[in-house]
């Protein structure tokens, strides 16, 4: 059985291609203003890379932040749930707690043992705590998201930044390089503010001991090896991160 | 006649004028709010309540006493032969007002009313209670624009064994207050009778909460809203009168819903116009079938049971049924709100709890660890929310609201 | 009909108080004269069980005179049916401190003993709440007070707990005096000391007066007796004013209502809560009228028969919360809170 997941995001658009719950073709654009045509669009690069025909996918099944704009869609699930079924799918079908950090967004779920979501927490709706935060944060240091990240994995001696307030920061950071603070320090002090945050969140949860790391922020390395230090736990970073939202719509019965 | 109410010098009175100066007129059409929930009622028996809220306008010749909050005693009001009107406003209209007096990282609500006052009815007496910061503060600001406001000052630790002597006095003094101010004397029998009329309302009520409860989908909530609401502007027995035609009418309605899952909803109070919240749950196909909000189950499920029927004893009475089982996050003792969710939970085999909490209101927030965590102890699915009277959120709470109602499948 | 469960308890207490005061007249029982015959000869005492003319006839124990209606049966003391004994009493303390006076064979004893036990057993303290002559006066009492727009005293926990210590020193006084009277070598001072406690007891005192008998009320002949008479009167002072100001507060001192509480814990009738589904409203707590607290604090689930508790149900009728308040009999729910 073929099936499509689309996850339309604040930031990027993905979709899945599934064939009896194997991947077999995937995509991602950035999302626009016009998320009906970036959703078709993803759809049918996916569907080129399959090497299939529209006609074949029995369903398709939307979700993320523009999932209701997606007229095409069979069904809309929301990304929590998405997210939670494709990783207890990836992890072997075992109890665990899920990091999603997004554009717009970070989502802990936490997934029972039959694939259940048993609790969920989301951010408020402010920037802080995500990958915006990130993305307005490399831009203010002057380098892109690679860079930024292996700045601050050179650092030695991060700083302590106050501010999760993305505008806060930003004045904050500035400050800090008129006082010419190393940049690796400022940057390493940044994933070190925004690594308190997401953690906060996780220890809300009870189990905590299988933590799963997806969305776009699973692929920043710095984010994970700070969110590790600041749980003093290992976290897994799925395969295809940014893919597991779209994978665990496809794979939804 | 000395000016003010002597919370505030007479000399800093005149300086506080101005605030309300450049207070700007906003006057708004309700009748336009209310028709979209009337449409999607269909019960003849609510259209008297629709009109109520859209008009918000009370019609009596007697003295009119505003309150807030749901520690004033009504019954003391009415025995001394006033009519109490419960003033809570959550228009976000006059809560953008209310930005022009009292800065913007306030409670909304308190926003709402500084502005709305100047619009709504005017009630000869303020009685405004310390329940939260937010009210005591209003208190001092309002007293520059009303020149009878009583304060009434309330032992915050809602333990029986505790404050009882101290509730008792406050509300004494309440009472010779009131006594004073309309020179009446007020005798045991109408303190009886205006707890016998309060005591009607709450048995109707009940009535109603339950049958809710049991019957999916028998009255949406914003019918139901509709109905506490309106309970705060028009006088007890009236809206006893008019709950029960409706009662009767919900006895013999057919219902056929779509609603998924029933669900307990507890937190900041609800009050028309603020409906946002209902929308999105309506929409997502959940059936409000409990709450435990200040504005409804807080403001009617108490009733006065007398034990005593002296003067005094029917005042300590009433501190049992305002101050002791009430349910706002201002007291110590947040056994009660939890007890009440577990037993609507528990006695109506509910799927969940949705914990609405009205952004920058920090009582209800600080709550929330507490009662998340003793609910996810006992196996009752939670959800908090936090938002206020803004639309701009609308697409976060549905994909909260959405995503745990396929939590709970 | 709105206080259903007050209602009950009204006619009951109406009821047993003709049935105590009254009863002699009732079951034909005798005082002074031998005139008259039993009604149940059965109840009436065997030969050689035990005399009262061992007392002196004009003691504060002895009501005098007699009326014209109920001339050959005269209402007899609440305590004992009849003034020779009799095989059942409806006074404990009076049936025990006599006892350990004449030091009764057990057998004479057992009919009383069980038929106590038995009830106490079924209901526990409910005597007090239910039965009681006097906390039936003190409730008439307490009635006038309301009409009279008085509030009620309300007393600490610290001095309902002194009143349960003194209490238990009251029956451990009545109960040492009864038995070493008993001793032959002290038997002498039996006509002074005998029945210590029923000497000030106030329903002595009241209930005689119910049935146009005056009770012995001074006997200053001795420095016991008058010691004995002021006492009498300073515990009728006390016993009025507790029960004008301060509701059942008097109970908390009775040494009748001490032994009843002893089984009030495994009793058949059991006061029930259902802790969730309380508002700790606290109303139930401040309609006691033993003023206790236990109802409104307990936390979770569970049958709170309280020592002081006198079983009259009060919380539970007023308790707004539908089904929190329960009472059961045997596990058997024979009434429940309920609004109205
Ligand atoms: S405590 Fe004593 S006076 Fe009170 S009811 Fe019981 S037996 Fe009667
Ligand atoms: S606890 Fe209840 S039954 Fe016992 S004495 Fe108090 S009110 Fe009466
Ligand atoms: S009266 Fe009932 S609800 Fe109120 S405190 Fe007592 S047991 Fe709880």
């Amino acid at each position: 059985m073929i099936k499509a997941g689309i996850d339309i995001g604040s930031v990027t658009t993905k979709c899945v291609i599934v064939n009896d719950g194997i991947i077999s073709g995937k995509a991602i654009t950035k999302t626009s203003v016009n998320t009906e045509m970036v959703a078709d669009n993803v759809l049918q690069k996916a569907i080129k890379e399959a090497g299939i025909k529209e006609e074949e996918i029995q369903e398709v099944i939307s979700t993320g932040y523009g999932r209701r704009q997606f007229k095409k869609a069979n069904r809309f699930i929301t990304e929590i749930s998405a997210v939670a079924k494709g990783g207890y799918i990836l992890n072997e079908k075992k109890r665990c707690l899920i990091v999603d950090v997004g554009g717009q967004d970070t989502k802990v779920v936490e997934v029972g043992d039959k694939g259940e979501v048993v609790d969920f927490l989301m951010n408020d709706k402010c920037a802080a705590g995500t990958g915006r935060f990130l993305e307005i944060m490399a831009d203010v240091l002057e380098t892109d998201m690679d860079g930024f990240s292996s700045l601050a994995m050179s650092s030695k001696n991060p700083v302590k930044i106050n501010s999760t307030c993305s505008v806060f920061a930003e004045s904050e950071v500035i400050s800090l390089i008129t006082s010419s603070t190393p940049r690796e320090d400022i940057a390493a002090g940044l994933f070190n503010s925004i690594a308190s945050r997401i953690a906060t969140m996780i220890r809300q949860f009870r189990h905590t001991d299988r933590i799963f790391f997806c969305g776009g922020g699973a692929k920043i390395p710095a984010l994970k090896s700070y969110l590790e230090k600041t749980i003093s736990q290992d976290i897994i970073v799925l395969p295809e991160p940014q893919f597991v939202v779209a994978y665990g719509a496809a794979i939804t019965e | 006649m000395k000016k003010g109410n002597g919370f505030i010098s007479e000399e800093y009175l005149d300086a506080m004028k101005y605030l309300w100066g450049k207070n700007k007129d906003i006057s708004f059409d309700y009748k336009k709010y209310t028709e979209k929930y009337r449409n999607l009622s269909g019960l003849k028996g609510m259209e008297f309540f629709y009109d109520v809220i859209a008009e918000r306008k009370l019609k009596t010749d007697k003295p009119v006493i505003g309150y807030f909050c749901n520690s004033v005693p009504e019954e003391i009001i009415m025995a001394a032969g006033a009519v109490p009107l419960r003033l809570c406003n959550q228009d976000i209209h006059c809560a953008e007002a209310g930005e022009e007096i009292i800065p913007g990282d306030i409670c909304p609500v308190i926003k709402a009313i500084c502005s709305g006052l100047q619009n709504d009815i005017k009630p000869d007496i303020l009685v405004i209670p310390a329940t939260c910061d937010g009210k005591v503060k209003l208190a001092e600001i309002l007293s520059s624009a009303f020149d009878n406001i009583y304060f009434i000052d309330i032992p915050r630790n809602s333990d029986y064994t505790e404050n009882i002597d101290l509730w008792e006095a406050t509300y004494l003094k309440f009472y010779e207050y009131l006594k004073e101010k309309f020179k009446v004397k007020i005798s045991r029998k109408e303190l009886l009778n205006a707890c016998k009329i309060t005591n009607e309302r709450t048995s109707i009520f009940r009535k109603i909460y339950k049958l809710r409860a049991e019957k999916t989908g028998i009255i949406n909530a914003f019918d139901y809203f509709t109905i506490t609401s309106a309970s705060f502007l028009i006088p007890a027995s009236d809206w006893t009168k008019h709950t029960e035609i409706l009662y009767n009418q919900l006895l013999n309605r057919e219902i056929k819903t779509n609603y998924r899952k029933n669900l307990l909803l507890a937190g900041s109070p609800i009050i028309f116009p603020n409906f946002k919240l209902l929308e999105i749950t309506e929409e997502a196909g959940c059936y409000i079938a409990a709450d435990i909000l200040c504005s409804s189950y807080g403001h009617l499920f108490d009733p006065v049971k007398i034990d005593e029927e002296t003067e005094k004893g029917i005042i300590r009475t009433l501190t049992l049924k305002y101050i002791a089982p009430s349910i706002c996050p201002c007291f110590l003792g947040i056994d009660k709100l939890i007890n009440a969710v577990i037993e609507n939970v528990e006695k109506y085999g509910l799927d969940g709890v949705i914990y609405y909490n009205l952004r920058l209101c920090n009582v209800f927030e600080l709550e929330i660890p507490v009662i998340r965590s003793v609910l996810k102890d006992k196996g009752i699915p939670f959800l908090a929310l936090k938002t206020d009277f803004s639309r701009e959120d609308t697409g976060q709470l549905k994909t909260r609201i959405e995503a745990f109602m396929e939590m709970l499948e | 009909m709105r206080n259903k469960i007050s209602f009950t308890r009204r006619l009951v207490q109406i009821i047993s108080f003709i049935l105590l005061v009254y009863g002699g007249y009732i079951f034909k029982t005798r005082l002074h004269t031998e005139t008259g015959k039993p009604l149940f000869p059965a109840l009436e005492a065997p030969e050689g069980y035990m005399s009262t003319t061992q007392f002196k006839k004009g003691s504060i124990l002895w009501p005098s005179g007699t009326n014209p209606v109920l001339e050959n049966y005269p209402p007899s003391l609440v305590c004992r049916f009849n003034p020779k004994g009799g095989l059942f009493k409806a006074c404990i303390f009076h049936f025990i401190s006599e006892n350990l006076t004449w030091q009764t064979p057990v057998k004479y004893l057992l009919p009383h003993l069980t038929l106590f036990i038995l009830l106490c057993f079924l209901f526990g303290r409910m005597w007090c709440g239910w039965v009681c002559p006097i906390g039936s006066i003190g409730d008439f009492i307490t009635s006038i007070r309301k009409k009279m727009n008085i509030p009620a005293r309300r007393f600490p926990d610290g001095f309902k707990s002194g009143l349960r210590f003194s209490s238990y020193g009251i029956m451990g006084i009545g109960f040492f005096i009864s038995g070493l009277i008993g001793v032959p070598n002290f038997a002498r001072f039996q006509c002074y000391w005998f029945l210590p406690y029923c000497q000030i007891c106030p329903a002595r005192l009241i209930c005689p007066l119910f049935g146009l008998i005056k009770p012995g009320w001074k006997d200053f002949e001795t420095a016991v007796t008058s010691m004995f008479t002021i006492l009498a009167w300073l515990v009728m002072g006390i016993f009025l004013a507790a029960f004008y100001f301060g509701r059942r507060i008097w109970c908390h001192l009775c040494p009748v209502g001490l032994i009843n509480s002893f089984f009030n814990k495994g009793a058949g009738i059991e006061l029930k809560k259902k802790a969730v589904w309380c508002n700790k409203c606290g109303l139930c707590a401040d309609a006691c009228p033993m003023g206790l607290k236990e109802m409104y604090e307990k936390d979770s689930d569970g049958i709170y028969n309280q020592n002081g508790c006198i079983m009259c149900l009060r919380c539970v009728e007023i308790c707004p919360k539908d089904g929190c308040l329960s009472a059961s009999f045997f596990g058997k729910k024979i009434t429940e809170s309920k609004l109205k």
